[in-house]
């Protein structure tokens, strides 16, 4: 891909990118470096995307990333979430209401955290969450409701 | 605005990091392009490469001069995209396969399905060793996919063929999936050896001969 593309694609999409990252992985370092991996490896592909599915595709791609990462037996060694989260906290100048919502969603196993950020977050459909995430409709749905109820009276504050 | 998006809204890549990652970006060097046959056997050994046949050419000659660039993500998630390339003047077709398993022909319970976004067409009674099905995709550019599942599925000779048009009807490409008789699994197969394959190949060169001859001189 030509560098004027990615360099767009960049300014348009990486803060989604790095905030989808971010709800996957809790640890700041990683999802910069996930973000940048995602739209280093454009560069090297010989891609083209269609724009209206330009920003679908990057989310899907930066999910495999991500997943690739939590699979890996570094990561699970290496990262501490709790100090991650302190970070998180302190960097983005979270108020006492976003800790708790971040310390919500967090507190979710990753496979339920995820569906309910694209859903509430990006407001995307089932459908295109299964696309994202390369599950079933009826997967993603399951997911969402488990989520819910896990977090049962938190989750007025999340949405 | 719901507690997550009034949250996560704060979340951005700092500034040193952004403009670290933009510069890597400005900066950083593209592959050359890929003629499309290499490209597709290192991507996929379950793909085929099916060239429509050098009578098609005015389509050939006509693909050789187009200097538009247009790109495609198809029906089932994968991209192929041609380009000219501007140190030779040549077009170069490329595919890059983001998922290997989607698949325009599926099997369930013994029975040949086309599957597209997710809806799946029962077409077991329309398909066989020398019969396929047809679907055409129009998009608003203009450019078209014509996709064709064929065969039987117990015998494995079912599968699928794609060819893509551009905006002027000009050929660009065509892949497809078949599985071998192999017991071991899925391998390189010869399109040409499959009959349903021939029929369409045929049949869609005589629908596109109807169509050009309109507009050849």
């Amino acid at each position: 891909m030509k560098n004027d593309d990615v360099v767009r694609l960049f300014d348009l999409y990486a803060n989604d990118l790095y905030r989808f990252a971010l709800s996957y992985l809790g640890s700041k370092q990683d999802a910069e470096d996930v973000v940048q991996d995602v739209y280093l490896k454009l560069l090297s592909k010989a891609l083209f995307i269609r724009r209206d599915q330009e920003k679908a595709y990057l989310m899907k791609i930066t999910a495999n990333a991500c997943k690739d990462l939590l699979s890996s037996p570094v990561w699970k060694t290496s990262v501490d979430l709790e100090s991650s989260t302190e970070e998180i906290i302190s960097v983005f100048d979270f108020t006492d209401d976003d800790q708790e919502v971040y310390r919500t969603l967090i507190s979710l196993d990753d496979k339920l955290r995820i569906p309910i950020y694209l859903y509430y977050f990006h407001d995307y459909s089932y459908k295109e969450i299964s696309k994202i995430l390369k599950l079933s409709e009826s997967a993603v749905a399951m997911r969402i409701k488990r989520g819910k109820d896990q977090l049962r009276d938190r989750l007025e504050r999340l949405i | 605005m719901n507690g997550l998006k009034a949250t996560f809204n704060k979340v951005k890549l700092d500034d040193t990091k952004s403009n670290e990652i933009r510069s890597k970006l400005m900066n950083g060097k593209t592959v050359s392009h890929m003629w499309l046959i290499p490209v597709a056997a290192v991507l996929s050994a379950m793909v085929i490469v099916m060239v429509i046949p050098s009578t098609r050419n005015i389509v050939v000659n006509a693909a050789e001069k187009i200097i538009q660039e247009f790109k495609i993500y198809t029906g089932n998630g994968d991209v192929i995209a041609r380009v000219t390339d501007p140190d030779t003047g040549k077009t170069i077709v490329e595919y890059y396969f983001e998922d290997s398993s989607p698949s325009y022909a599926r099997v369930k319970d013994g029975r040949l399905y086309f599957v597209l976004n997710d809806e799946w067409t029962d077409v077991t009674d329309i398909c066989s060793e020398t019969t396929y099905y047809r679907y055409e995709i129009k998009h608003e550019d203009g450019i078209r996919e014509v996709i064709f599942v064929g065969g039987k599925v117990g015998v494995n000779t079912y599968g699928w063929i794609e060819i893509i048009y551009d905006a002027e009807d000009n050929y660009v490409v065509s892949v497809g999936k078949i599985p071998s008789s192999d017991p071991d699994g899925y391998q390189m197969s010869n399109a040409a050896d499959f009959e349903w394959v021939k029929n369409a190949r045929r049949d869609e060169e005589l629908i596109w001969n109807n169509h050009r001859d309109k507009d050849v001189d």
